[in-house]
């Protein structure tokens, strides 16, 4: 997959870099807050960005990693509101960073433009200033993941000064371990949504049109009940209605035998996958939206 | 309350999820004359002679009460019966067809049998061997207007306070053995009218393969109408 990049990296983290970043005040080791990804890509692909980020920037030992999910969840709605009128807005974020208690500020987004790609990074300090800043630019979605991989790592490197380490530091898995407690993995949920979507659209078409046969023959019989006052009105003498009665019952027979054959297997079948597809379909939709 | 809505719905959608199969309206099915009966208060109509046809209601009982709907299942009665006392007539209550003989009369000397009216055999069509009515108190036929198929000679006799015939005015084939002069004989009923009797050849006029022979009743009608009965016929309908 890398050697099919067609990566446009351009860093400007690197020269930066020269300037050490400010060491902070506490412990000595800077406190990054990973915002969640913007962008125009699909809800769970930004979500996955994300946990890409703040897993690349675990990795280098002179940074403390917090998720922008842990900020709400320790602060609640006011956390939610001040983020949403600073998402892009690098002043207004250097603020919330002394609100929020960081050093810096990781901001990224991924947009579609055109038939490519293109991922951008940006991290700043509580002064708003940047100090590192990365873009990349893939023609295939299936191609950002390690290309975020890069640029997170370039920028880690640009606040660090320091080669990463092979593994995340234990003290800051709070992404990784939010997105390990989801019920199913994302790649699961948009199927078993499709799925439920197609089940319900399957269910209720098959139950509508093995409704069909039934609905008529009970119509068809309620022509014959007119057909018999007919017949009585017409003082039992009228032949031409037992002839127009005689071709309903023909259709009547018709579609009873439609409705037990295949009516009513069609109804009941299209109301258990029905019903399935819509569990399904429900199940997927809360899972996403509970998604981190 | 949302028990009982939940009730309603669950019961809806299960009959509305159930295989049709019930009776219906028989109005217009296609029907053979000695086969299949229609269902209850229908009779089978066809063309003179012929054996095929088509149900069709029963519109007027007379003094009985009109025809019920929804449409019933009918009973076939695989055996026949000789009604001798009134409360045996209960035996044919939604009986459509008997097999076999159907014998309602009364003693041959003494009181004639009580049954009052007919009404309870509405739903009969078919009695595959004779019917015959005798020595009752009956004033009129009604209730047998379903009666469309006797399968051995039809008779009413000696029905001391019979007036009236309309009960059968739905025949459509009466069969007889080849030597027989006659399908039907209305005999030595006293007190039945020349009108009667005359209405009742009028409903059946479209049907010439259906012999009526008329004797002893109240008024002879026509030259086929005996003042009184040869003797052999009055043994035949006291089954002697």
């Amino acid at each position: 997959m890398m050697a099919s990049l067609m990566v446009a990296v351009v860093l400007v983290a690197a020269a930066q870099s020269a300037e050490a970043p400010s060491p902070p005040a506490e412990a000595g080791v800077p406190r990054v807050l990973v915002l969640d990804t913007g962008g125009d890509l699909a809800t769970d692909q930004r979500v996955a960005l994300t946990n890409l980020v703040a897993t690349r920037l675990q990795r280098f030992a002179g940074l403390r990693v917090i998720a922008q999910r842990d900020v709400q969840q320790r602060l609640g709605l006011e956390a939610d509101k001040q983020l949403a009128g600073c998402e892009s807005d690098a002043a207004c974020l250097a603020e919330l960073a002394g609100a929020f208690d960081v050093d810096l500020l990781c901001i990224s987004a991924a947009s579609r433009l055109g038939g490519t790609v293109v991922f951008t990074l940006q991290v700043v300090d509580d002064h708003g200033e940047a100090k590192a800043r990365g873009s990349v630019s893939v023609p295939a979605l299936d191609d950002v993941a390690a290309a975020v991989a890069t640029v997170a790592d370039d920028a880690g490197r640009a606040l660090t000064g320091v080669e990463p380490s092979a593994a995340p530091t234990p003290a800051t898995t709070t992404t990784t371990a939010t997105a390990s407690t989801a019920p199913l993995p994302h790649e699961a949920r948009f199927p078993l949504q499709i799925g439920g979507a197609v089940g319900l659209a399957v269910g209720l078409t098959a139950a509508g049109l093995g409704a069909i046969p039934g609905v008529m023959a009970r119509g068809a019989e309620a022509d014959l009940r007119a057909l018999r006052v007919d017949w009585v009105d017409s003082g039992a003498t009228d032949e031409a209605i037992l002839d127009a009665a005689g071709r309903k019952q023909v259709e009547v027979d018709r579609l009873r035998g439609l409705w037990n054959t295949a009516g009513l297997p069609a109804v009941w079948g299209g109301v258990l996958v029905g019903v399935a597809g819509g569990a399904a379909l429900a199940v997927g939709t809360l899972l996403t939206a509970e998604a981190p | 309350m949302n028990r009982s809505v939940s009730v309603v719905v669950v019961v809806a959608a299960t009959l509305a999820g159930c295989p049709i199969t019930g009776p219906r309206d028989d109005i217009g099915r296609p029907c053979v004359v000695d086969g299949p009966p229609c269902a209850p208060d229908h009779v089978c109509l066809a063309d003179d002679g012929a054996d095929e046809g088509r149900c069709a209601p029963i519109v007027d009982y007379g003094g009985c009460d009109p025809a019920t709907y929804p449409v019933q299942a009918g009973l076939v009665r695989e055996e026949g019966l000789d009604v001798d006392e009134p409360g045996e007539l209960g035996f044919l209550r939604d009986v459509v067809r008997v097999e076999g003989d159907l014998f309602v009369d009364g003693p041959v000397v003494g009181s004639p049998l009580a049954v009052g009216t007919l009404c309870g055999l509405s739903g009969l069509q078919q009695v595959t061997g004779s019917l015959l009515v005798a020595q009752t108190d009956l004033e009129a036929l009604d209730g047998l207007q379903s009666l469309s198929f006797v399968g051995r000679g039809l008779g009413v006799a000696s029905n001391a306070r019979l007036t009236d015939l309309a009960g059968l005015a739905n025949l459509v084939q009466v069969v007889v053995p080849d030597e027989a002069p006659f399908e039907v004989v209305i005999a030595e009923n006293r007190t039945l009218p020349a009108e009667a009797v005359r209405a009742f050849r009028a409903a059946l006029a479209d049907r010439p393969s259906i012999r009526i022979h008329v004797c002893g009743n109240l008024v002879a009608l026509a030259e086929n109408d005996a003042a009184s009965c040869d003797p052999e016929i009055n043994r035949l309908l006291r089954r002697e």
